[in-house]
């Protein structure tokens, strides 16, 4: 039976979902000793602090004159001095990723300083999971009528540089889908993940680091050069930097790096690699040269940001959330009776004795605690690559903070053998047609049929499933209006094979369990 | 080299003509030589003397690149074929910046590595030649203008 990878069976609630990262703001953060973490723009509205910090500061930078290195046009000329050439960053060399590390490093320090805010810290676009351009980046003004930073209309050079891409297309996933990113986060070796060195390097004299000779891996050739030619504008140009998303863009693919890094990869241990210094190449907030050494610029940590990655050090038994919540989730499964102040259920029966059917889908009301379904709502989202990470350590930071399961249970139904059960939430126009990329699909689940009988009137109990909302609530409350704590979870049988006569559901009792770790 | 050649005829006009008449005729005809409309095909064959493949790959090293004439993006499809099977993608790539690239020193070009597959790699382990088609499509619109000369087909 095909279905959906969202499927979630009882067994697997924990399992099924990707990966979460913490929750901790950056405030938090701090106090335990972390610098500011970068997130992804994902669920970010227009007047998010991280995104109207960044704004703001691109505005600033914008207005200041064209003379000051560390304007807008003063930093975009450290990395190429016209559309045309380069100035100091290296491509096509193993210098690629360390250098523009540094560089947006640059800018982050000089927003901080700018904005008076040393939380601040970049967020990035995480194509692979949100193809589409980020919408923040999108539009002339913001929502409130001021002019937004974010949005490319320059004439410079006699040329008009408005970004070219389609504000609705996606990235195109053979440029930067998930097979793409499993690609390259399986590179053995420093030199296959981040372009190898510069062919026939034999010093550290710092024309090797313009030489574009080196060897193109999967991260550099495809989604770095593609996302910069694909968007248009000044991306595909060498004062790319020009364009605020540039910053976004590095951000994920040095993110990349620090996913790759947190797998257990080592960075090179080749002199020439890990002694080169890029001298004067970058700028202080006080205008001041910045001159690191590669070797400085392994860790992000170091450098005063993290991507909340977990240390690949850590052993499995130290993982109290995991097990925490997995206990709570055996209770759950068991009994569907919290054993833990830590979860919250809340139960409805499908009203009536109708069955779901293809054109009227069953919606189950559920009441909950609006105040929790901020909580989920507040959550980081999945981001790229991190279901790659240790599996211990990734599910510990899954298994952290607020989170929330639907347990459907005593699930009656018809035609199972050819039908696939969707599950949705809060979804008004339910309908057959309603893809499952929709914000509010939570998931699908079949049912394996034995023998002759299956479904309901069959000797067997119906089944019950598990399945994560948590995605689903995020994305269907994310930066929208506050829940009113009224839930709707809704079934819609869809047939398997096109042609397929099919079935039909009700379910006994569904659960809504919040639970914290 | 062909700044010299323009240096030394640019005196004389028509010579000048003929040599870009000749050029493009020579492009057209050039295997190394890729628009959206025709393919680069290069046959490569590992050389007898290599280590024993360890990793194995394929590298795509590119002395000429010029994009679409209107801006729009293009990329980079390279495919494989060992005798007697068709062509296969062995993967993908762009050029940033998307501007005009010219190595006039053949060591200078640009390089993309590629895993082979398997299958590949085990006719090209035996000794077999591998035909790599190197294929420049349109991303967004005609692609019309771009152009890319392949400097090297290496099978380490
Ligand atoms: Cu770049």
């Amino acid at each position: 039976m095909v279905i959906s990878r969202r499927n979630v069976m009882l067994q697997g609630a924990v399992i099924g979902a990707g990966v979460i990262a913490s929750s901790i703001p950056g405030m938090k953060a701090l106090a335990a000793g972390q610098p500011p973490e970068r997130r992804t723009l994902e669920g970010l509205a227009w007047n998010d602090p991280i995104v109207a910090t960044y704004r703001d500061a691109v505005g600033l930078l914008k207005q200041k004159s064209a003379a000051d290195k560390t304007g807008w046009a003063g930093l975009a000329a450290i990395h190429g001095l016209n559309p045309g050439a380069y100035k100091f960053c290296p491509h096509g060399n193993w210098y690629f990723l360390p250098w523009h590390r540094a560089y947006i490093l640059t800018y982050e320090r000089i927003i901080r300083q700018l904005t008076n805010n040393d939380d601040f810290a970049l967020p990035y676009w995480d194509w692979t999971t949100n193809p589409t351009m980020p919408e923040v980046f999108l539009d002339p003004k913001t929502k409130d009528g001021k002019p937004n930073w974010l949005y490319v209309d320059d004439n410079d050079f006699q040329q008009d540089w408005k970004r070219t891409w389609p504000a609705t297309d996606p990235m195109p996933s053979r440029f930067v889908g998930p097979a793409v990113l499993q690609d390259i986060l399986q590179a053995p070796d420093y030199e296959s993940f981040g372009t190898s060195r510069p062919r026939g390097q034999d010093s550290l004299d710092a024309s090797w680091v313009l030489k574009r000779t080196g060897l193109q891996g999967t991260l550099e050739r495809l989604p770095h050069n593609m996302v910069h030619n694909s968007i248009g504008g000044w991306m595909p140009s060498a004062m790319s930097p020009r364009d605020p998303i540039f910053f976004m863009h590095h951000c994920n693919l040095d993110r990349l790096w620090a996913v790759w890094n947190s797998l257990g990869n080592s960075n090179s241990d080749d002199h020439f690699w890990k002694d080169m210094t890029f001298t004067d190449n970058f700028v202080n907030p006080d205008g001041s040269s910045y001159s690191p050494k590669v070797s400085e610029l392994a860790s992000p940590e170091t450098l005063g940001y993290t991507y909340g990655l977990p240390s690949t050090s850590i052993v499995a038994t130290s993982f109290p959330n995991l097990i925490a919540l997995q206990g709570k989730l055996v209770t759950l499964h068991a009994s569907g009776v919290p054993k833990s102040p830590d979860v919250k259920t809340f139960t409805a029966s499908p009203s009536g004795l109708d069955f779901g059917t293809i054109s009227n889908p069953l919606t189950v009301p559920v009441s909950v605690d609006a105040g929790l379904i901020a909580a989920v709502s507040r959550r980081r989202p999945v981001s790229s690559g991190t279901e790659f990470l240790n599996f211990a350590a990734a599910r510990e930071q899954r298994a952290t903070g607020a989170r929330v399961f639907a347990f459907v249970r005593d699930v009656a139904t018809t035609q199972p053998q050819n039908t696939e059960f969707r599950v949705f939430l809060d979804h008004p126009g339910l309908n057959a047609q309603t893809p499952v990329s929709d914000p509010g699909y939570v998931g699908s689940f079949g049912i394996f049929v034995h023998g002759e009988h299956g479904g309901h009137g069959g000797g067997d109990a119906n089944p019950s499933f598990a399945l994560d909302l948590t995605g689903a609530m995020q994305r269907v409350y994310a930066g929208g209006q506050p829940p009113s704590g009224k839930i709707d979870l809704q079934f819609i049988p869809v047939p398997i094979a096109p042609n397929d006569p099919v079935g039909t559901l009700r379910p006994g009792a569904v659960e809504i369990a919040f639970v914290n770790a | 080299m062909a700044n010299t050649r323009m240096r030394r005829i640019a005196p004389v006009c028509t010579l000048v003509l003929s040599f870009w008449c000749s050029t493009s005729h020579a492009q057209e005809n050039d295997p190394l030589f890729a628009t959206v409309d025709k393919p680069a095909i290069i046959t490569a064959t590992r050389r007898a003397s290599a280590a024993p493949i360890g990793r194995p790959e394929v590298i795509v090293g590119i002395s000429r690149y010029h994009p679409s004439a209107d801006g729009s993006p293009v990329e980079v499809v390279v495919d494989g074929r060992v005798e007697g099977g068709s062509d296969r993608e062995i993967g993908r790539f762009g050029v940033t910046p998307d501007r005009e690239f010219v190595a006039d020193d053949p060591s200078d070009a640009q390089r993309f590595r590629f895993a082979l597959p398997p299958d590949f790699a085990a006719h090209v382990g035996a000794g077999e030649a591998l035909t790599v088609t190197v294929r420049l499509v349109a991303v967004r619109g005609s692609g019309k203008g771009a152009s890319l000369r392949v400097a090297d087909v290496e099978l380490p």
